[in-house]
C-alpha cells in the first residue's frame, strides 16, 4: 500500500495556519491575509526547487513575510514601514497597573486590537515569538535582522503592548 | 543584579534565551524582589494571552490554495514528459535501473528506503489529521495501549521537564514490520519517535546518530535495548539530539 503525496503539498501545505496567522498580523486584516497567503503559496511553488531542506515552516513564513511587505508597500502603507530608532526607548514601565493590565489581557478582542496597533517591527517579532514560538535565531533568519535586534524589539514590543493594553482600560491614556 | 538590570533582561529571560549564569542571577533577584517577581509573572501571563489571539486559516482558503497550487505543480512536472515513444524508453530504462538497483542492492539503499518511510509516516500523521491513535500525556495510558498491537512494550518516559510533552502514540508499519510511534511536542513542533525491534545484524545498542535531513525534517536514530529508534521532526537537528538524549537518559533511569 502506497500513499502518493505531492512533495510540495506534504512539505508546505501543513503550515497554512502559521502562514495565515503571520499574514493576518502583518497585513492587519483577514481579507488581505487570504490574498497574501494565496500569493505566497504560488511563489513557494515556483521557488520550491530551490528549497534545500531546512525548516519548511520557516521557509514558507519567510516568503509570507516578504509578500506581506510588498503588499503593504503597494497599498502605500509606507508610513508603517518607517524605520524605528532601535536605541531610543526606556525600559521602565512600572507605572502600568498589573490588575488593569490583567483585565485587558483577558479579552481576546482587546488583545487583538492592541497587537494591531503595535509598530510593524514589533508586531512581526511578537507574532513569530509568542504565536509561532520561534527561537531568536529563527526569528532573526525570517525577519532578516541580527539576533540582538530581535531581542530588543521583543522587549520593547512587549512594553508597547503593555502600554496599549493598559491605555485602553484608562480613557485618559495612562501616560505620565 | 538590581531591578533595572533585571527588567532589561526580563523579556529574554521569559523566552529562555539568556545564558545560564545570567538566568541564575535573575532568578536569585526574583527570590528577593517581589516587584520584579510580579513583573515576571505578568510577562508570562501576557505570553499566554497573546497566544490566544492567534488566528487559523479558514477552510475555504485552504481549499482555494490547494486548488491554485495543483495546476502549477503539475505544470512543473509536465516539462519532464517527452514524445509519444517516451513510455517505451522509460520502461526499458526502468528495467535497466531495476537490474542495477537489484545488483547494487545494499544497506545504503535499504536505509534510504527506511528514511523515506519514516518521513512519510511523520508527514502522513501531520497532514492526515492522524497524529495519534491514543492521545494522552500519561505513560500509563499510552504504554498499555500498544499491548497486543505490537510484540514489544515501548517505554514512554515523561520528558516534560526537559521541554518535550507527551502527546500520545500511534501504530505504523515501517520497513516491513509493525512499529510503534510515540508523539512528543517541543514548543509548537511535533516529534514522531518510531521504534521497532532491531534487526539481527544491528548492534544491540548504538549511540545517537543523525541522518541526512529528509524533505526539511531532521532525523536522528539510535539503538538501545535491542530496539531501533528513529526520531523525526521539523525542529533543528541539535534540538532533536537533545530530545534523543533526554529520552535515552530517562529510559536508562527507568530500567
Amino acid at each position: 500500500m502506497e500513499l502518493r503525496i505531492d512533495p510540495f503539498e506534504q512539505t508546505v501545505l501543513p503550515h497554512l495556519d502559521a502562514a495565515y496567522n503571520l499574514a493576518r498580523w502583518l497585513a492587519g486584516n483577514e481579507h488581505d491575509a487570504q490574498d497574501i497567503v494565496q500569493e505566497s503559496c504560488l511563489r513557494a511553488v515556483k521557488f520550491f526547487e530551490g528549497f534545500r531542506g531546512g525548516n519548511p515552516r520557516a521557509w514558507l513564513l519567510t516568503i509570507v513575510r516578504n509578500t506581506s511587505y510588498t503588499w503593504l508597500k503597494k497599498r502605500s502603507a509606507v508610513h508603517a514601514l518607517a524605520s524605528i530608532d532601535d536605541e531610543e526607548f526606556e525600559m521602565e514601565d512600572v507605572s502600568v497597573n498589573p490588575q488593569q493590565l490583567e483585565m485587558a489581557m483577558a479579552s481576546v478582542e482587546r488583545m487583538r486590537a492592541a497587537i494591531d496597533q503595535l509598530s510593524l517591527e514589533f508586531r512581526e517579532v511578537i507574532v513569530l515569538r509568542e504565536m509561532e514560538e520561534y527561537s531568536y535565531k529563527e526569528i532573526a533568519d525570517i525577519a532578516a535582522v541580527p539576533i540582538g535586534t530581535v531581542m530588543s524589539r521583543l522587549a520593547r514590543g512587549r512594553q508597547q503592548l503593555r502600554h496599549l493594553l493598559s491605555a485602553e482600560t484608562q480613557p485618559n491614556g495612562g501616560q505620565p | 543584579m538590581n531591578c533595572q538590570e533585571t527588567q532589561h533582561w526580563l523579556s529574554a529571560y521569559c523566552d529562555g534565551e539568556l545564558p545560564m549564569p545570567l538566568t541564575l542571577e535573575l532568578e536569585q533577584h526574583f527570590g528577593s524582589c517581589q516587584t520584579c517577581a510580579l513583573m515576571r509573572d505578568n510577562a508570562t501571563l501576557m505570553t499566554k494571552r497573546i497566544r490566544t489571539a492567534a488566528v487559523t486559516a479558514p477552510e475555504s482558503l485552504k481549499q482555494r490554495v490547494r486548488a491554485a497550487v495543483k495546476p502549477q505543480a503539475q505544470a512543473a512536472r509536465i516539462v519532464w514528459a517527452g514524445p509519444a515513444w517516451w513510455p517505451g524508453i522509460a520502461a526499458a530504462a526502468a528495467l535497466v535501473i531495476a537490474a542495477f538497483v537489484w545488483m547494487t542492492h545494499d544497506r545504503a539503499q535499504e536505509k534510504r528506503l527506511l528514511l523515506s518511510e519514516v518521513t512519510d509516516s511523520h508527514i502522513r500523521s501531520l497532514i492526515g489529521d492522524h497524529l495519534v491513535d491514543v492521545a494522552s500525556s500519561d505513560k500509563h495510558t499510552v504504554r498499555p495501549w500498544f499491548e497486543g498491537k505490537v510484540d514489544f512494550a515501548p517505554a514512554v518516559p515523561d520528558l516534560s521537564a526537559q521541554g518535550f510533552k507527551t502527546i500520545g502514540g500511534r501504530l505504523d508499519y515501517i520497513g516491513g514490520h509493525s512499529a510503534a510511534a510515540l508523539v512528543y511536542q517541543c514548543r509548537k513542533h511535533f516529534i514522531s519517535l518510531l521504534l521497532w525491534p532491531a534487526g539481527a545484524d544491528e548492534n544491540a545498542s548504538s549511540g545517537i546518530q543523525s541522518e541526512a535531513a529528509q524533505r526539511g525534517y531532521s532525523i536522528v536514530r539510535w539503538t538501545a535495548g535491542g530496539m531501533s529508534y528513529w526520531a523525526i521532526s521539523e525542529i533543528s537537528e541539535d534540538d532533536l539530539k537533545s530530545f534523543a538524549q533526554a529520552f535515552l537518559g530517562e529510559v536508562k533511569g527507568v530500567q
